[in-house]
């Protein structure tokens, strides 16, 4: 009997041979996995139900509604509020304040953050000091950072005056329209940055070192090395820091609330800003959640973009 | 005979419930105690969010449970936003504490979940009479059909602060100078505004707060409204921003806007422009003299209160806003009584509150304190709570503060016309709401 054979046998002694509960416990778990299995699965299944699904499903009926919080009883409207939310300006406005914020934070964090990797994979003097002060935006709290920045964009804040002295004109960063998103795009490419590089770090040290020794002896020079081998080989690599940066940047609505409240005249109100204003000030519960609902499959659809555009033969 | 019986019985039903309803003096006042309930109690409490705020709430309660042993407090310092959000989740889900602080904009929100005064826990035998414990006027948004659900622990309105040292260092005299309307306010502008050689602002006559959250200028807007005798939402609650009276309210925002964007101002600390001395003149209630101070001792002495200008130059153009304690109506009767005796505790001793914060709670009996009474510019802020406005009650705050938020920002910071920002603000809002 081979070890196949025995593993099968073991696994169908354990499981009621023939039964329902084995029929489905073949086709969810595969056929190694004995009962006990699933009951040490439980406890966090019941907290992913509880804590995640439910709620996810419970924010998909609400959506279907008209619940607000001012109302005990709420009525079924179908997808009224998704028509609602089409003919919304303020929730198109939004969108492509979201798109530009995302689009551009990412773009920025993922470049600087691989350039950083890059340089801090180096064999360079002090390389450990340097990872953990270049880290150290990503651990600050993240209340202290819209705080941070608002002074930083002062009018007469730091970062005018450095622009002065490299001769551009100060900008109006928090409160006009373009100022806005882009100040926060600085902001939170500033705290995105740092964690893309530890990623990064983690992908550069898995290549191994004789590929590019290989390359090295065939002439390949830096840039051939990093063309032809460090980006193909960290393929994964960006498609979890892209995936990770798009959710983060999507979800996040400190920064704007903080920093501009999604101002001026709602320029820099981004969808997750206005999911919280619509929900928490303003009680339409049933139209927030549909504007979440969304957001939700905005985040979805670009996940199943960057799976498919990252497929590498494994 | 069976018949007979039976309308005797029902006679006797219909004679005995009015009978017991009567001696209990009627539905309502039949689930709450007549005396103070004897029974074992624990009340839960989200209080203020301020650190002294909040040591003073504990300090009162210990005080209040000496003559109340039977009652245990479990309070939580709960700041305002979190606790917003917290509520909202409660207390439409049967939960939440059993009295809370909210801001005065929630009430609305928050009415179906709240328990209306008991005035025997007052030791009142009416309403009417907890009415009457209160500057005038002071409670009307927190009533409903007659009934109080919430009562005030800090009502702020909001007054003209001077630098003196600034104002009268440019020339100006007080009180002889001291602007009583917008329009002088926009004239002294030329007068105090200051830029150094480099260009750089180094002094401002006024400042609004457009960094510091939108309430600072939301609120003034739907004041100086109210003021020319016009409405914001209309009997419907449908909107009504694109008046004659609202164009003259927007007007402020255009005339007095002197570099809006250069500010350091924040919702952490809204009055840093003025304590750093770029803002001669700025407004806030009776707590932010003190905030002020705090921020720049040397203000210690130096800062003149005085009418929050208006249109007309008359009282009445300053908004009127409080933080209340509300008592959730989950709670049982002998709860809901301790809690509003606890209540009314704590706000009959605005006092210790306003000589420790310069948070004003109006009920009468704190401005005949001797502690109240000599404070400087007392009657101002006095004069301004009764003559204030307070926001319009309407569930949608939120989105009209939004939409006026931003067609004040369309007028200073991007200069669209007044009437295309006040349609715009209108159609937002109307949209904001889903009509």
């Amino acid at each position: 009997m081979s070890s196949e054979d025995t593993a099968r046998a073991t696994v169908e002694a354990a499981w009621p041979a023939g039964s329902l509960l084995s029929r489905v416990r073949r086709r969810w778990f595969g056929p190694t996995q004995p009962w006990w299995g699933v009951v040490f699965t439980l406890p966090a299944l019941v907290l992913l139900v509880g804590f995640k699904f439910w709620p996810m499903g419970y924010a998909a009926w609400l959506s279907l509604t008209n619940a607000t919080l001012t109302e005990p009883s709420r009525r079924f409207i179908a997808f009224h509020n998704y028509a609602r939310l089409a003919h919304d300006t303020t929730f198109v406005g939004a969108l492509e304040t979201t798109a530009r914020y995302v689009g551009a934070t990412i773009a920025v964090s993922m470049v600087l953050g691989l350039g950083l990797a890059v340089l801090l994979n180096q064999k360079i003097p002090a390389r450990g000091l340097f990872r953990t002060l270049i880290f150290l935006p990503a651990v600050v709290p993240i209340i202290v950072v819209p705080i941070l920045w608002q002074f930083l964009f002062n009018p007469y804040g730091l970062v005018n005056d450095a622009l002065k002295v490299l001769g551009v004109h100060p900008v109006n960063w928090l409160l006009s329209p373009q100022g806005a998103v882009e100040a926060l795009v600085v902001a939170t490419a500033w705290r995105l940055t740092p964690l893309c590089m530890v990623i990064y770090l983690a992908g550069l040290q898995s290549i191994p070192g004789e590929l590019y020794e290989a390359a090295a002896i065939d002439g390949a020079g830096a840039p051939r090395r990093f063309r032809s081998i460090t980006l193909p080989m960290l393929k994964p690599t960006l498609l979890v820091v892209l995936v990770f940066a798009i959710t983060l940047t999507v979800q996040n609505f400190v920064l704007a609330l903080v920093m501009t409240g999604g101002g001026p005249d709602n320029a820099s109100t981004t969808l997750s800003l206005f999911v919280y204003q619509t929900g928490f000030l303003g009680f339409q519960m049933g139209y927030a959640s549909a504007a979440a609902l969304v957001m939700l499959l905005i985040i979805v659809a670009f996940t199943m973009v960057s799976l498919r555009a990252f497929r590498t033969e494994e | 005979m069976l018949k007979s019986f039976l309308v005797r019985v029902a006679v006797l039903v219909a004679l005995a419930l009015p009978a017991s309803l009567l001696a209990g003096g009627g539905i309502a006042a039949n689930s709450a105690p007549s005396g103070f309930p004897t029974d074992k109690i624990t009340l839960t409490m989200f209080g203020s969010d301020e650190a002294p705020g909040f040591h003073i709430e504990e300090g009162l309660i210990a005080e209040w449970q000496k003559t109340h042993p039977n009652v245990t407090v479990e309070a939580a310092q709960t700041p305002l936003g979190p606790g917003f959000q917290k509520l909202s989740t409660q207390l439409p889900t049967g939960g939440g504490p059993t009295l809370f602080a909210v801001f005065e904009p929630w009430i609305e929100g928050f009415i179906p979940y709240m328990a209306p005064a008991i005035p025997t826990a007052f030791g009142k035998e009416s309403m009417r009479q907890i009415y009457d414990l209160y500057l005038p006027h002071a409670l009307e948004a927190q009533s409903r059909g007659g009934a109080i659900y919430c009562l005030p622990i800090s009502a702020p309105s909001w007054s003209l602060l001077v630098n003196k040292p600034l104002f009268t260092g440019a020339g100006l005299r007080i009180p002889e100078d001291i602007p009583r309307t917008w329009a002088q306010v926009a004239a002294l502008q030329k007068k105090l505004t200051k830029y150094d050689s480099s260009g750089k602002l180094v002094r401002r006559g006024f400042g609004v707060r457009y960094t510091a959250g939108p309430q600072w200028y939301s609120m003034l807007f739907v004041a100086s409204v109210e003021s020319q005798g016009a409405r914001v939402l209309d009997r419907d609650g449908s909107p009504l921003l694109t008046s004659q009276a609202a164009v003259n309210a927007m007007q402020i925002f255009k005339d007095t806007a002197v570099a809006p964007t250069i500010t350091k101002d924040v919702q952490t600390s809204p009055y840093q422009d003025f304590a750093d001395g770029l803002d001669v003149m700025s407004y806030g209630g009776a707590n932010a003299v003190s905030f002020a101070i705090r921020l720049n001792p040397d203000l210690k002495g130096n800062v003149y209160v005085s009418q929050l200008p208006s249109i007309s130059g008359q009282p009445g153009g300053s908004p009127k806003y409080s933080f209340d304690f509300c008592v959730n109506k989950r709670g049982s009767a002998t709860e809901q009584f301790a809690a509003w005796s606890l209540i009314d505790y704590m706000t009959s001793r605005g006092v210790v509150r306003f000589v420790n914060t310069g948070s004003l709670t109006p009920r009468k009996v704190v401005f005949e304190a001797p502690d109240v009474q000599s404070t400087p510019f007392i009657e101002v802020f006095k004069t301004e709570l009764t003559y204030a406005r307070p926001l319009p009650q309407t569930k949608y705050w939120g989105q009209l503060q939004g939409a006026i938020q931003n067609g004040v920002q369309k007028v200073v910071f991007k200069d669209v016309p007044i009437p295309q920002a006040l349609q715009e603000a209108q159609q937002e809002y109307l949209q904001a709401i889903g009509k």
